[in-house]
């Protein structure tokens, strides 16, 4: 499911390369790692998970450790060409605030999540 | 002595002294009755006899002039402006002397200015000296990241072997 979910945020972000993207509950940095290395994305991740963290740091992929609940206030206004946050909405509490922090920060916005009995991944930008 | 507990943290003075008395009851004094006073005044007595209170006054001031941005009159993202470096930021949540607060500032300085920067904030119950402690995932974090910038140098000392190497065919006369 990983795999198709990364195909699809490939696909879905087009042309273009060297794209700044922020990754929303980024896991063990693989997406990430991925497009830099596939698209030459540049990014960062945020997690909260302290074993993520070291995964992330263990892939050389940027990561910042905390709470999305909060917010994203450590980012500026459309500082992302892509905000994806995979995997992770079904697991938010504070949806509403995330969502709106998505759309600031971000120019565009990707949010795969599983949506059916087979654990495939609707997907919506 | 104040210098002292911000190097602790509250859990762990509240944990290892709370409000223990010397004797079961108030003595109504200004001698030591807290276990906690004792501690400090003990504390207080072997640092006077190791250091210079000066070097303490010094430091303080030091601490206190200390404003990455006082010369250029600028936010913090400004004065990080210039910095090319790779960070790894850490902060340990109960350490009040550097708390995590002021690390996430130089985080967003560095966020501003898309700088390559990953931070961990580690769960830590001993304050500012929790940095002394053995704690197995700061100290695999660190490791991971300088066993990153190894692996970089080497490959990089690899290419220049190999540029070097290609360099001198090139140089070599036809044959």
């Amino acid at each position: 499911m990983i795999a198709k979910s990364r195909f699809r945020c490939h696909r879905a972000m087009g042309g273009a390369e060297c794209q700044k993207v922020l990754d929303l509950g980024c896991g063990d940095g693989s997406l990430l790692k991925y497009l830099k290395e596939a698209r030459n994305a540049h990014g960062y991740g945020i997690e909260i998970a302290d074993a993520n963290i070291l995964a992330c740091v263990k892939k050389n992929v940027n990561v910042i450790q905390m709470d999305l609940e909060a917010g994203l206030s450590e980012f500026e206004p459309q500082s992302f060409d892509f905000v994806i946050l995979s995997q992770t909405l079904q697991a938010m509490h504070n949806i509403e605030l995330v969502v709106k922090e998505i759309l600031r920060v971000g120019k565009h916005a990707l949010s795969p999540f599983p949506i059916s009995a087979t654990g495939d991944a609707a997907f919506r930008c | 002595m104040l210098g002292h507990i911000t190097y602790l943290s509250d859990d762990v003075m509240g944990e290892k002294f709370g409000r223990i008395l010397k004797n079961d009851v108030f003595q109504f004094g200004y001698g030591v009755e807290f276990e906690v006073e004792s501690y400090l005044r003990y504390q207080g007595d072997k640092f006077a006899d190791s250091f210079d209170a000066n070097t303490y006054l010094l430091m303080t001031k030091a601490l206190d002039y200390f404003d990455p941005t006082h010369h250029h009159r600028v936010s913090l993202s400004a004065a990080l402006q210039p910095a090319q470096a790779d960070f790894l930021v850490i902060s340990f949540t109960s350490d009040w002397r550097f708390a995590p607060g002021r690390s996430r500032e130089i985080v967003k300085a560095l966020l501003d200015n898309d700088r390559s920067v990953s931070y961990a904030e580690i769960t830590a119950a001993h304050g500012h000296d929790a940095f002394l402690m053995p704690d197995p995932h700061y100290h695999a974090l660190v490791r991971a990241y300088m066993n990153n910038i190894r692996v970089r140098h080497e490959q990089e000392a690899g290419s220049s072997r190999r540029l070097d190497a290609t360099d001198r065919d090139c140089r070599r006369p036809p044959t």
